[in-house]
C-alpha cells in the first residue's frame, strides 16, 4: 500500500511537470513507557505517517512533505522547483538497486508487542533493580519499542519497501549510602527474545551500589579505561560528526584534510556497517534507496573513509555509502526532510584484552562507566568535555573503589593515537537521543587530562 | 475542533479521571544556500493530534490522521496505555484557571507572503557578502519560518485556540589561514514574522561573520587564566539556559529526569541563598518578541512570569500542574510538547538574568580580565552543577583595554562559586533565540529564549584541550 502511494506520487508529480520525481512514505509507531522515582509514570504511543516529495526540473529540486497524499502535494513540489536557481550539486535521483535482505532487522512478535506487555517489561527491569540491593534507591528510565516501516519509489525505475523494528532499555539507579551514588545500564535489540529487561535492572543497580562511598580525585594526568556505554558516549558526539561526509565537506570536521592519513593508534579498526545482521540501525536501503553496507572509516589506525548520502557524495567525487537517512529526534526514518549522511551501527572492532586483563594491566588509573553530556566543544579540532556520572580508581591493577565525579576537557584526535588498550567485550550502546547505535569495546587511553 | 471534542469526551466516557487534547496543523519552510548554490527549498506541512488521559498514570497517543476512526483508535490507545499500568497511584494536578481563550502572535510581515524567490536571493546575498576574502572556505545563509495553528481543549473545559509565526535568519562562515580553521554564526530569530528577517539586515550580518571568522583564524589560542571574564549578552543567554533554566524545571528538581537529562544541585534550597545578591533571573513565556513566547502552555495554564531567583536567593522552580500539587504551589505554565506528537514536560520558556545598575565601562573596569563574546558548546554535569562552555571568541582586558581576540577559549566553572562571584551585571539587557533545547524520551528540541545583560565574574578560563 506505501509503495502504491509512492509511486501513484511520482506518476501524478511527472504528470505536474517535473522531469524527475522521488516519494518516500514512512509509518512509524514509538511506544515509550516512562519510569520515574520507582515507578512507571507514563506509557505512550505515537502514530506518524507521512509523505515527502522531491520534484526535479533539470537541477531544480523542490522538497515538500505532508500527513497525506493529494494532487496538490505534486504541484507544491513542482512550483518550489520551478522558483529556485538550479544546484549544480544536484546528481538526479539513484537508478534502480538490488539491495540483499538483512538478517534480523524485523520482528514480527516485537511489530505486534501490546502496550500491557511493554508496561510489564518496564515493570521487569525496574523490580530487577529494586530486587537487587536493599541500598538501592530511587531508578528512573525508559523501555522504547520502535517500529518503522517505509517505502521509496522514483521516476528512474527504483522502488522498495523497508520494515525495521527494535527494542531498547535504559535505567539509571541511585544507591543510598556514604556519597549517595547512581549506575545506569541501557540494553537493545531488533528483536523481542534478544532483549532481557532484568539484565538492565540489575546492571545498573550493581553499578550504583558499587559507587557507594566515591573517593575524590586528584587533577592530573590518568590512564583511563571507558567502559563501551561511555565510549559510545565519547564516539557519537565526538567522533560520529568527524567521518560524516557532510561534516567533512563543511570543514567542521577535524577529520577534513586527513583522508588516507594514519589519525588513531596502529591496528584500531572502526567502521559503519549499515547492513550488520541484528543491527539497531540497519536497513535494506537508505532513504534514498541505495542499499546500506559496510564502510571502513579508520583500519589499522588510518583514515580511509567517510560516510556519505547521494549529495554529499557527489560533491567529493565518491559513490554514496548508503548513509543516506531521514531522521529527527523522534525515532524512525521520517519523510518530512531531505535525507542527509549519517552513521548507523558505528562498530569499533575489539582487541585481545578481556576487560580484568585490561583493568590488571592498567596499573594506576580510572575506569569510567559512565560519561554526560559530551559535546565538542570546538568540533573542528575535536576538543571536547564531559562529566563522568560514574567511576572508579584502579590502584595496582584492581579496582578499589568508587571516584568522585570528574571533567574531562581533551582532545579526540590525540586521545585515539594514544589508545594503549582494546578490550574483547564488546557491547552496543546508544547515547540519550542518539539516532546511531554504537558497538564497541572498553578502550584505554594513556595521559588523559582530569579536572 | 469537534474532533477534537468527539476525541475528550471518548477518553472520559472510557473511564479517564482527565483528558485534554492538542491538535495542531503547521506549515514550515526552509531556505538553505550554502558556498553559493541553493542547496535547500523545502516546505513542509503536518497536521495531528496528541491525546492525554489520566488513569493515576498517564496515557498518550498522538496521531496524524484526523479523521474519527483514527482518533477513536488513538484514545482507546492512550486509553490502553494508561492501563497498562499495574500501579496507577500518581497524576495528582493543581487546579488551574479553566481557559476558553484566543491567543495570537503573528507578527507584522507573513513570511508565507515574501516571494520564494525574494527569500532565495536574500540568502544567496547574504552567503555572498559572507565571503571577505579568499580564506573564507565555506559559507551559508538560511531563512526559515513556521506558522503553527493550535487548539487545546481539556476534560475540565478548557478550550484555547492559538497561532503563531516564529521567523529565523542565519549567516555563517568558516575561515581556514595555515592549519588553524575556524567559524563564526549569527543567528535571528523569535516569535514574529518576516521584519526578524529584515532587522536581522543579512548582508551586513555575514559580511561581519566572514570578518571574525578570518580574524579568528588569524588570533592564537586563548591561554589558561583564572581571572575574571566578562561576558556578552549571546554568552549569558548560554549560560542562562544551562545552569538557571534547566535546573529551574521542578521535574528535573524531583529528580524525575535523572535516567538522562539529570536533576538540579539546588533541589531543597528554596529561600536559600545560591549567589551574589546582584543575580536576579526571571522565567516568562510573555517576553513579546522572544523565541519562547506563549499565551498558554500545553496543560492549558496561563503563562506567567515567574521570579526563580532574587538578589541571589532562590525562589522558586518551573512546574507542570502536578509538579505544582506536589510543591503546594500555584501552577505556573511551562509544560509544553514539541508537537502533538510527544507528551508535554516541564520546560523553560524565555528565561534570563534580569539587568542590573552597571555601564558597560564599569565591567571593564578590572586590572585584568578575560572577555568572551559569542557563546558555542556547553557540556554540563547532569546536576547542572559543574559547567564548561566554549565561547565564539575571546580578549583580554588589560586596565580596561581589549587584547585580541583570541580562539578556542572556554570557561569552566562551579554554578554557585560561579553565581557567588557575580560583582557586576550591566544594564544592556538582550534576549536571544535558543532553537535546539534537548529533553524527554524520545527526545523533544524546543524553541526556547534566553539571555541577560553582560555580566562578570570569575571563572577558569581554559583554552585548547
Amino acid at each position: 500500500m506505501m509503495l502504491e502511494i509512492a509511486e501513484r506520487a511520482i506518476e501524478l508529480t511527472k504528470k505536474s511537470g517535473a522531469d524527475q520525481a522521488e516519494a518516500f512514505v514512512s509509518e512509524n509507531l514509538v511506544t515509550t513507557v516512562r519510569i520515574a522515582a520507582s515507578r512507571v509514570i507514563e506509557t505512550k504511543k505515537v502514530f506518524d505517517y507521512g509523505i515527502g516529495l522531491r520534484a526535479a526540473l533539470g537541477q531544480k529540486v523542490g522538497f515538500t512533505c505532508a500527513n497525506s497524499f493529494s494532487q496538490e502535494l505534486s504541484e507544491r513540489a513542482v512550483s518550489i522547483a520551478r522558483a529556485r536557481p538550479p544546484n549544480p550539486d544536484f546528481n538526479g535521483f539513484p537508478e534502480p538497486t538490488k539491495p540483499k535482505k538483512v538478517r534480523d532487522i524485523y520482528d514480527r512478535a516485537l511489530a505486534k508487542l501490546q502496550p500491557a506487555r511493554a508496561a510489564e517489561l518496564a515493570d521487569l527491569m525496574l523490580q530487577a533493580a529494586l530486587d537487587f540491593d536493599r541500598r538501592v534507591g530511587e531508578a528512573s528510565g525508559a523501555l522504547n519499542v520502535v517500529v518503522e516501516r517505509c517505502a521509496i519509489a522514483n521516476t528512474n525505475g527504483l522502488a522498495g519497501v523497508d520494515e525495521t523494528t527494535r527494542i531498547f532499555g535504559h535505567l539509571t539507579v541511585e544507591a543510598r549510602g556514604a556519597g549517595g551514588s547512581e549506575g545506569a545500564a541501557w540494553l537493545g535489540s531488533t528483536s523481542l527474545r534478544g532483549f532481557d529487561p532484568s539484565e538492565v535492572g540489575k546492571r545498573a543497580a550493581e553499578l550504583a551500589v558499587n559507587s557507594l562511598n566515591p573517593k575524590k580525585v586528584k587533577p592530573g594526568k590518568y590512564a583511563v579505561i571507558l567502559e563501551p556505554a561511555a565510549v559510545a558516549e565519547l564516539f557519537y558526539h565526538v567522533f560520529g560528526y568527524a567521518v560524516n561526509g557532510r561534516d567533512v565537506h563543511d570543514r567542521i570536521s577535524y577529520f577534513a584534510d586527513k583522508l588516507g592519513k594514519v589519525v588513531a593508534v596502529e591496528g584500531l579498526n572502526i567502521y559503519d556497517w549499515g547492513n550488520m545482521a541484528g543491527g539497531m540501525y540497519s536497513k535494506t536501503f537508505d532513504d534514498e534507496g541505495m542499499p546500506t553496507r559496510r564502510t571502513p572509516l579508520i583500519e589499522g589506525g588510518k583514515l580511509v573513509g567517510f560516510v556519505y548520502d547521494r549529495h554529499y557524495a557527489g560533491k567529493a567525487k565518491k559513490d554514496s555509502t548508503g548513509n543516506g537517512l531521514r531522521l529527527i529526534d523522534m525515532p524512525g526514518r521520517y519523510y518530512g526532510v531531505e535525507p542527509s549522511p549519517y552513521i548507523t551501527n558505528l562498530a569499533i572492532e575489539p582487541g585481545d584484552f578481556k576487560r580484568e586483563e585490561l583493568i590488571a594491566d592498567t596499573g594506576e588509573g580510572l575506569l569510567l562507566s559512565r560519561i554526560w553530556y559530551t559535546y565538542p566543544i570546538t568540533p573542528q579540532l575535536g576538543d571536547f568535555s564531559t562529566t563522568s556520572r560514574c567511576g572508579f580508581l584502579i590502584h595496582k591493577g584492581e579496582v578499589v573503589g568508587a571516584a568522585q565525579q570528574v571533567r574531562i576537557h581533551e582532545n579526540l584526535p590525540r586521545l585515539i593515537k594514544q589508545i594503549t588498550g582494546v578490550a574483547s567485550d564488546v557491547k552496543q550502546a546508544m547515547p540519550w537521543g542518539a539516532s546511531a547505535v554504537i558497538n564497541t569495546p572498553s578502550l584505554r587511553f594513556s595521559e588523559v587530562r582530569i579536572s | 475542533m469537534e474532533i477534537a471534542e468527539h476525541a475528550v469526551e471518548l477518553a472520559m466516557k472510557l473511564g479517564a479521571a482527565y483528558a485534554d487534547v492538542r491538535t495542531e496543523n503547521s506549515r514550515n519552510e526552509t531556505i538553505l544556500v550554502k558556498d553559493g548554490k541553493v542547496e535547500k527549498v523545502a516546505s513542509e506541512l503536518q497536521q495531528g493530534m496528541g491525546i492525554r488521559v489520566l488513569f493515576g498514570t498517564w496515557g498518550f497517543a498522538s496521531t496524524t490522521e484526523l479523521v474519527k476512526p483514527a482518533v477513536d483508535r488513538g484514545v482507546k490507545t492512550a486509553v490502553s496505555m494508561a492501563k497498562a499500568v499495574k500501579h496507577r497511584a500518581g497524576g495528582k494536578m493543581a487546579e488551574a484557571e479553566v481557559a476558553e481563550a484566543r491567543a495570537h502572535a503573528g507578527g507584522k510581515i507573513d513570511p508565507f507572503e515574501v516571494d520564494l524567490s525574494e527569500k532565495i536571493d536574500m540568502c544567496l546575498e547574504a552567503d555572498r557578502r559572507a565571503r571577505v576574502d579568499g580564506h573564507v572556505k565555506r559559507t551559508s545563509a538560511s531563512i526559515a519560518a513556521q506558522k503553527l495553528q493550535k487548539l487545546f481543549l481539556s476534560s475540565e473545559g478548557a478550550r484555547i485556540q492559538s497561532d503563531r509565526v516564529i521567523t529565523y535568519a542565519g549567516v555563517f562562515a568558516l575561515a581556514k589561514k595555515g592549519a588553524v580553521t575556524e567559524y563564526f554564526e549569527d543567528l535571528a530569530g523569535g516569535t514574529g514574522g518576516f521584519e526578524i528577517v529584515r532587522r536581522f539586515d543579512m548582508p551586513t550580518r555575514a559580511e561581519d561573520v566572514g570578518k571574525h571568522a578570518v580574524a579568528l583564524a588569524s588570533a592564537k589560542a586563548m591561554p589558561k587564566h583564572r581571572l575574571p571574564v566578562v561576558m556578552d549578552q549571546d554568552f549569558v543567554a548560554l549560560l542562562t539556559h544551562e545552569i538557571i533554566g534547566h535546573p529551574s524545571e521542578a521535574d528535573r528538581v524531583l529528580g524525575r529526569e535523572a535516567a538522562w537529562a539529570g536533576k538540579a544541585w539546588w533541589a531543597g534550597m528554596i529561600g536559600r541563598r545560591i549567589g551574589s545578591k546582584l543575580l536576579n533571573a526571571v522565567d516568562d513565556p510573555r517576553v513579546e518578541g522572544a523565541l519562547g513566547y506563549y499565551e498558554y502552555d500545553d496543560e492549558g495554564v496561563p503563562a506567567r512570569r515567574k521570579q526563580l531567583i532574587r538578589e541571589g536567593k532562590l525562589l522558586g522552580h518551573m512546574h507542570s500542574r502536578e509538579t505544582a500539587a506536589e510543591f503546594k504551589v500555584e501552577p505556573n505554565g511551562n509544560m509544553r510538547a514539541q508537537s502533538f506528537k510527544y507528551l508535554p514536560l516541564i520546560r523553560m520558556s524565555n528565561t534570563f538574568i534580569e539587568p542590573g545598575e552597571h555601564k558597560l565601562e564599569e565591567l571593564f573596569d578590572v586590572k585584568e580580565g578575560v572577555y568572551l563574546k559569542g557563546a558555542k558548546i556547553p557540556s554540563i554535569d547532569s546536576r547542572r552543577y559543574n559547567f564548561q562552555i566554549s565561547a565564539k571568541e575571546a580578549f583580554l582586558i588589560r586596565r580596561g583595554e581589549l587584547v585580541g581576540p583570541f580562539r578556542d577559549a572556554s570557561i569552566m566553572g562551579i554554578a554557585p562559586e560561579f553565581f557567588s562571584s557575580i560583582d557586576a551585571v550591566g544594564r544592556d539587557f538582550e534576549m536571544r533565540p535558543i532553537p535546539n533545547c534537548g529533553k524527554g524520551d524520545p527526545m523533544q528540541t524546543l524553541h526556547v529564549g534566553n539571555g541577560g545583560p553582560h555580566l562578570r565574574g570569575l571563572a577558569l578560563v581554559a583554552g585548547v584541550g
